[in-house]
């Protein structure tokens, strides 16, 4: 790993499935939206031994022909809802707040979990994303303090407190500690 | 099962969790990736087939 420059990050590594799936996915979504990668596959990313069923992405909020063209796009590629039927009902779910999951046709699993943004936190991790440039393509993912302080003060599961150690110690050289106690005081 | 210890999983899960991160920081990314992808790939093939056998 190679820091190019404050926040991007060049990544040598041999690609996992996940990372293709991702990187696949996130060519699509960026040429329609701005978003940033959250939570569990950050940590596998770099390194953790575990695979995930899903992959987390925030994406700012899109009218409703933005999210069409995007919708229509995936579709082209390959990828379903697969916890809606109903092509209409996606935007809606999405604008009253909650998460749809798009996978590779016919699979389920991995899928990506794509929520709009929420909440100031969810802002902050967009606005202050990193880049990590891989064989496999860019991608956008939150900054490795916000990922500890969420995953060690809100999130709380021996899984979450895992990634949140994994991270902390292959970014040991490289963390803002003010900003990673900063945050850890707000999330308490 | 009182034979199991919770306390001292969740402890010594934790302490392989730092030495393979620690390994990760200290090796190049071909060296660690080469064998966290067999673990990422074989779990995830796994979890989209669970009743078919893998290499």
């Amino acid at each position: 790993m190679k820091y190019i420059d404050k926040k991007t990050i060049k990544l040598d590594k041999i690609p996992t499935l996940l990372d293709e799936f991702v990187t696949d996915f996130v060519k699509i979504l960026q040429k329609h939206a701005t978003y940033v990668i959250v939570s569990g596959y950050v940590s596998i990313l770099f390194g953790r031994s575990r695979a995930t069923e899903d992959v987390d992405i925030v994406v700012e909020k899109m009218s409703k022909d933005q999210f069409y063209e995007l919708y229509s796009d995936l579709q082209k590629n390959g990828y379903w809802c697969v916890n809606i039927e109903n092509n209409d009902e996606v935007l809606r779910m999405l604008l009253d707040g909650f998460a749809v999951r798009f996978a590779k046709k016919p699979n389920i699993i991995p899928n990506v979990e794509f929520k709009f943004v929420k909440n100031s936190l969810e802002t902050k991790a967009i606005k202050t994303s990193l880049d990590v440039i891989m064989s496999s393509g860019k991608i956008k993912i939150s900054n490795i303090e916000l990922q500890i302080a969420y995953k060690e003060k809100v999130l709380k599961s021996d899984k979450d407190l895992e990634d949140a150690r994994h991270l902390e110690t292959v970014f040991k050289d490289r963390i803002n500690n003010k900003l990673l106690e900063k945050y850890r005081k707000m999330l308490e | 099962m009182k034979w199991f210890d919770k306390a001292k999983n969740k402890k010594e899960r934790m302490k392989f969790v730092e030495l393979w991160a620690e390994y990760v920081r200290t090796h190049s990314d071909e060296e660690w990736s080469r064998q966290q992808k067999i673990v990422v790939d074989s779990q995830l093939k796994s979890l989209i087939n669970p009743n078919k056998k893998f290499d």
